[in-house]
């Protein structure tokens, strides 16, 4: 398995919002946040959903972002942050 | 478009018996017409020739447009306050369960979680809000089932109607 993404690299999650099944919540779209594990390589749910066999596996991140970038007005402590289990297919890196 | 410029021909071939019984000089009229109508007509069948569908561009949004969000997907939305009382589970929640994990096993491989996922995504908002946890699991199943043929709609029906009956 080959993988894009490296922990504490930097990445945007996609900004789509394609018909069907998927994982990626709709608040963390367009976001960046920093790779804080690879969780390993699983089907992908996209295919899993219509019953397909969902291969080649796919990386799966624990991807870190702050919470008050996430929501424009969020009142809890500024450092906090929320991790969410992203497919490497929905990351793209960002540059600098 | 294929279906378009077949209603147009037959349309023409129409057009064309109701002309036949016209005079000998209206025809040379007609013809001429034709003749310099000809060129025109020749653009849009070399147009027509085979088309490669343009590939969707479904998954990009303009910033300046809010995104669509499905019902289901609600992290971050206002909610009430979370209910941390545990419940006992019904006789029927517990085979639902029990259903889901013998249709998803390695020998029989007709359901995953995905699925399941994908089918209580599928209902509509009020619905999602007015089901339980485990009426949203039964009507994901049914509704997969019926999907890959395992179960037909009148098996399911007949089966619904029977099961009401003795519960009379």
């Amino acid at each position: 398995m080959t993988v894009q993404f490296q922990p504490g690299e930097r990445v945007r999650v996609r900004r789509g919002f394609p018909p069907g099944h998927c994982r990626t919540p709709w608040y963390c779209r367009g976001q960046v946040g920093t790779v804080e594990r690879l969780c390993g390589a699983f089907g992908n749910p996209e295919q899993l959903a219509y019953g397909l066999s969902g291969g080649p596996p796919r990386p799966l991140y624990r991807v870190r972002f702050r919470q008050a970038e996430l929501w424009p007005r969020y009142r809890g402590p500024a450092d906090d942050t929320i991790e969410i289990e992203i497919y490497e297919h929905w990351l793209e890196p960002v540059k600098g | 478009m294929a279906k378009a410029r077949g209603r147009k021909s037959v349309r023409s071939r129409a057009k064309a018996k109701r002309a036949k019984p016209a005079p000998a000089k209206k025809r040379a009229i007609k013809q001429a017409a034709r003749r310099k109508a000809a060129p025109k007509k020749a653009t849009p069948a070399r147009k027509a020739a085979p088309k490669r569908l343009k590939p969707v561009r479904t998954t990009v949004i303009p910033p300046d447009r809010s995104p669509p969000r499905a019902h289901h997907d609600m992290g971050g939305m206002p909610a009430g306050k979370v209910q941390k009382a545990e419940h006992d589970y019904a006789l029927w929640e517990k085979r639902v369960d029990a259903m889901m994990v013998l249709l998803s096993d390695r020998r029989r491989g007709l359901m995953n979680t995905d699925m399941l996922r994908r089918g209580i995504e599928s209902l509509p908002e009020d619905a999602y809000e007015r089901m339980s946890y485990y009426e949203r699991w039964i009507h994901s199943i049914a509704t997969m089932m019926l999907e890959r043929g395992v179960v037909t709609r009148e098996e399911l029906d007949a089966r619904i109607a029977r099961l009401r009956a003795a519960a009379k």
